[in-house]
């Protein structure tokens, strides 16, 4: 029997063979060109050979029923497992060796040709179309009917492949999408991707099995017992794999916290957020994870959702008493940083602009939310930023003295300069001619930024800007240390304070000093912070009730891999004026391991290391538990 | 010997063979009949392996492989691209056949490079037999091919299958509707009706169980009659089961029947009791 | 020279006499009529079998129902040979004769012949064949 299934499968693929080799000739003596006979055998090979592949495994029984023979196949003494693999084996040793022919070829001569879907969905497909071909390959009579079959089979596998993820996110307590087409991405190694081959086991599986029973006369018994098989079969590979896959995305499934102005614990990850207070009791869960908290008030946590793949852009807030998660806006567009304006969110919307070489976002509305009565205005900006001029951030509020009229003060980025401008209530945007070396500030109602080797305050009046005085920038200071009032409340006043700190860092031959100064809003001098002074870099971080943090934090481990960096806070001070307090000084891992890191919010501080997670609230840092 | 216990076969929803439990010694000569539809084809080849019961199961004595079973039906045929000599080759190979016995199909005259599926049935047929008088089969399985095949092949094959019979005391299991031939040598016959056996008795007991009454009266419920059928202006009752107590208590000629006239009457009985469900 | 001997023999597939009996009933008269006599060689089991359309077995059991009433003999190896002994043929004569009268007054009664007119149809043909 062996001898005979050879015999026919060798003559099938030695004409398949010789056809594929052949047109590609004709073709060549078409057309005279040498060269074009491997490009063209090449594009004949790789659309053939999966047609190929899938004649060879539905054909396992099919030439015995077109020569009538099919209860004699089945009356001969052997088991009906024999009879299956005496008919799979020249047929798997046939397909590979065309698929040895297709690798040599590939590799001796794999450019890009016309169709290039690329060696591993060739690979994949040819083999996936051999075995679906024959876990369907007694299924029905017929060589149209039998394809069929195999083919709604693939589909169906390739729906499960779609499901398997949305089921891993459901697992881990979030929502994946509805539509059944639509990959949901999670994090996983991509070694992982080989659980996905699990899935075409039971289709193969249900096919040995069913076939230990099958009869000639009746498709519907056959088919009846594949599906006794697949479904237990399939339900347990599907629930196996969803399982390794959560474990291996569990790897990669980094966590963020945030603790809130109640002092309850946002702990998010890709898949979900949870709420929790003291003790640890879960009080909301929300199905998404990739949000990110901007900012508190007395009552709510506010937060933006924008989906794993920046889909869409969701605004949403915690009610801390109620527990209650309220969408305030939704829009398919990406959103700048938020400021908070007594009652209101400010944000613009942005549209991405594709130019040749980068994308841009440009303005495209400036948007308000009442957050009391949650009544959104939205305002078109008439996108007339000057060419060249991207990526606009608001730094700061201004009502015009006498009209009272609002408008918001706006920096760009052009080249290495930050250009000013300047947006009104009705959207008209006013260029205000400053192109400033940094970040620009507007504290005490005095805008400050830096040109050339100077450092500029001035006011921004009826007629303009008109600059009040200059003070020289010292080398080596980094004037964006304070870059932290950025996101703190803009009140109609703004921020009003006596100073702002800023460090220098001077380098003395191998060593880096960093020295901290308080620049002095009044004399316009920098006065320096003994205190701070040291080889350690300090982030400031200053609350919504004004209080000052310096805080004390390294990185360890290679920069360049992110899944290597740990990161370790050491201390916090307290900087008033002249005073700087240590208020705490955190204990230090026992073992460093990848995921330690540390998260700062407005009202405290969260650890991770050592496998712990520890909570520690302004002002005095005492620690909360959560656990 | 062959066993079938509890074996049930179902063809989508429907049960074609319902429990049927049968035990054959080796020797024996049993012909299957039943109206068309009552499942015969379908036990032998369930008997074959061909069809996988649903339930039940099937045992044959040990030293009898599907090695020495034998399977011939009109229908079947085997790789029709082979040649004759291919055919041969491919038997005797799978088989375990040393030596192919070639007298049958010296008969036939056949060149041996021709394709099978250049054969009539007949030629088919008892190229079949011939490949499996070689495999010296202990169980033989013949499916409805007396009618298919033209007199004198008939007689050579009953020629052949009774000089397998003797040699190696093969079972033979066939399923018949022409029994002229075979009148004399089956030793015992099994009805088959609706996928369930209504009779298993040997043709000897039958012979005294089965007698015809031709009379003019009618006869009531006290002679248990199989069929009844008007000829003319008499009637012919077949009675089932006779027992020699009748002749005295009930007056009548009683006719000894042979086994065609057997087995007509009870398949007519089948088509009564049809009508009469219908509510013909 | 012992050559194997053929014969024909009428079995009624109707007939509720069992085969096997009425064909060891038709072989016993072949050897009364003298077609075959003591000495000669029966068929193999395998030629009566093709010949008559019996089943192998049947036609063993005919020959060893034969061999036990003793009108043949089985040698191992070499077949089935008729031996009798001459009373025994008697025995069977008047056994057949037996036989085959009550069956030809069975048939007549069955046609309707009286006891009486059984009688004188039998005084006449036996007159007559005296003379």
């Amino acid at each position: 029997m062996l001898r005979k299934e050879f015999h026919e499968v060798l003559k099938q693929s030695l004409f398949y063979l010789a056809v594929v080799l052949a047109i590609p000739l004709a073709i060549t003596l078409i057309y005279k060109e040498v060269d074009s006979y491997f490009d063209s055998l090449f594009v004949m090979l790789q659309f053939s050979m999966l047609l190929f592949s899938g004649f060879m495994g539905v054909s396992l029984f099919l030439s015995d029923k077109n020569q009538g023979a099919e209860d004699y196949m089945l009356s001969l003494p052997y088991s009906r497992l024999r009879l299956a693999a005496m008919k799979l084996l020249p047929r798997l040793a046939v397909s590979a060796v065309i698929y040895l022919f297709f690798v040599v070829l590939y590799l001796w001569y794999g450019r890009s040709v016309i169709l290039d879907y690329g060696f591993i969905s060739t690979s994949v497909f040819y083999w996936l179309l051999f075995f679906f071909g024959v876990s369907f390959s007694a299924a029905s009579d017929g060589y149209m009917k039998t394809i069929g079959f195999a083919l709604l089979g693939l589909l169906s596998m390739v729906l499960l492949v779609f499901l398997l993820p949305k089921a891993v996110i459901l697992l881990k307590g979030g929502s994946p999408s509805i539509f059944p087409f639509k990959m949901d991405a999670i994090p996983i190694p991509h070694l992982s991707l080989s659980v996905f081959l699990l899935l075409p086991l039971p289709y193969f599986i249900s096919f040995i099995l069913a076939f230990k029973k099958w009869g000639y006369y009746s498709k519907a018994n056959y088919n009846r017992e594949y599906f006794k098989f697949f479904i237990p079969i399939m339900a347990v590979v599907f629930v196996v794999s969803t399982v390794i896959l959560s474990i291996l995305a569990g790897a990669e499934n980094k966590q963020n916290y945030y603790l809130t102005s109640k002092n309850y614990l946002l702990k998010t990850d890709f898949y979900s957020a949870k709420l929790m207070a003291e003790g640890g009791e879960v009080k909301l869960r929300y199905p998404h994870g990739s949000i990110r908290p901007i900012y508190d008030d007395v009552k709510y946590t506010y937060f933006t959702d924008s989906g794993r793949d920046n889909e869409y852009l969701k605004l949403l807030r915690i009610d801390q008493d109620k527990f209650e998660v309220e969408m305030l806006y939704e829009k398919q567009t990406t959103l700048q940083p938020n400021w908070f304006y007594k009652n209101n969110i400010y944000f613009f919307e942005t549209k991405i602009v594709v130019h040749e070489n980068t994308d841009d976002s440009q303005l495209s509305a400036f948007v308000f939310i009442d957050t009391e009565s949650k009544a959104i205005k939205r305002i078109q900006t008439r996108n007339i930023l000057p060419g060249n001029y991207h990526n606009p951030h608001i730094f700061g509020a201004n009502r015009a003295p006498g009209s009272g009229k609002i408008s918001w003060l706006i920096y760009s980025e052009w080249s290495d300069r930050y250009p000013l401008l300047k947006m009104w209530e009705d959207g008209k945007i006013e260029d205000l001619g400053i192109l400033s070396g940094s970040w620009p500030y507007y504290i005490n109602g005095i805008l400050i930024y830096t040109f050339e080797k100077e450092i500029i305050l001035g006011k921004i009046g009826e007629k303009g800007f008109e600059i009040l005085q200059k003070a020289p920038l010292e080398k080596g200071i980094d004037f964006s240390a304070a870059r932290v009032y950025r996101y703190s409340r803009f009140d109609f006043n703004p921020i009003s304070t006596k100073e702002i700190i800023f460090s220098k860092t001077r380098y003395e031959k191998k060593d880096i000093r960093i020295e901290y100064s308080r620049f002095d809003m009044e004399t316009l001098q920098f006065i320096p912070i003994d205190r701070l002074t040291g080889k350690r870099s300090l982030n400031l971080l200053v609350t919504p009730s004004g209080a000052v943090y310096g805080i004390e934090s390294r990185r360890e481990g290679d920069i360049t891999k992110t899944q290597d960096t740990r990161r370790y806070l050491d201390k916090i001070y307290r900087i008033e004026g002249e005073k700087v307090t240590l208020i705490k000084e955190f204990p230090k891992s026992k073992v460093m391991q990848p995921g330690d890191d540390f998260w700062l919010s407005s009202y405290g501080a969260v650890l991770k290391q050592d496998n712990q997670v520890s909570v520690y609230a302004f002002p005095d840092l005492n620690e909360l538990k959560f656990n | 010997m062959i066993k079938a216990k509890g074996v049930s076969v179902r063809f989508g929803r429907k049960w074609v063979l319902e429990d049927i439990d049968i035990q054959l010694e080796r020797g024996e000569f049993v012909v299957i009949a039943g109206n068309n539809g009552a499942g015969k084809s379908t036990l032998l080849r369930t008997l074959m392996g061909i069809i996988t019961p649903g339930k039940g199961e099937i045992t044959f004595e040990s030293g009898i492989t599907k090695k020495k079973i034998g399977f011939i039906s009109d229908k079947y045929s085997l790789y029709e691209n082979f040649t004759i000599k291919q055919g041969i080759d491919f038997h005797s190979r799978v088989y375990g056949v040393k030596e192919f016995d070639d007298r049958l199909l010296r008969h036939l005259d056949l060149d041996e490079n021709q394709k099978i599926k250049t054969l009539s049935v007949g030629e088919r047929v008892l190229f079949l037999f011939s490949l499996i008088m070689s495999q010296k089969p202990g169980i033989i399985l013949i499916d409805e091919i007396l009618h298919a095949i033209d007199p004198f092949l008939r007689d050579l094959f009953l020629e052949y299958l009774l000089e397998v019979i003797e040699r190696y005391n093969s079972t033979v299991i066939s399923v018949n509707h022409v029994f002229s031939e075979i009148e004399t040598i089956p030793n015992r016959l099994l009805i088959m009706e609706n996928g369930r056996f209504i009779l298993n008795e040997t043709t000897e007991a039958l012979k005294e169980k089965v007698k015809k009454i031709e009379t003019r009266e009618e006869i009531g419920g006290e002679i248990p009659i199989l069929y009844k059928k008007e000829v003319l202006d008499y009637k012919e009752y077949y009675v089932y089961p006779f027992d020699e107590g009748m002749r005295k208590s009930y007056d009548y000629r009683y006719i000894d029947l042979n086994l065609t006239e057997i087995i007509k009457s009870f398949i007519g009985g089948y088509y009564v009791k049809k009508r009469i469900s219908r509510g013909s | 020279m012992c050559e194997v001997k053929m014969f024909r023999l009428n079995i009624d597939p109707a007939s509720a006499v069992p085969v096997y009996k009425q064909a060891v009933q038709a072989i016993k008269a072949e050897i009364l009529s003298g077609r075959l006599k003591d000495g000669d060689q029966l068929p193999p089991i395998r030629e009566l079998a093709k010949v008559i359309k019996l089943h192998p077995n049947t036609v063993a059991k005919i020959y060893s129902t034969l061999e036990e009433e003793g009108f043949i003999e089985s040698k191992l190896g070499s077949g089935n040979w008729v031996k009798y002994k001459n009373k025994k043929i008697d025995q069977l004569r008047k056994m057949l004769i037996e036989d085959e009268f009550r069956g030809f007054m069975d048939r007549l009664m069955g046609l309707g012949a009286t006891k009486t007119e059984i009688k004188e149809m039998v005084e006449k043909y036996l007159i007559g064949e005296q003379q």
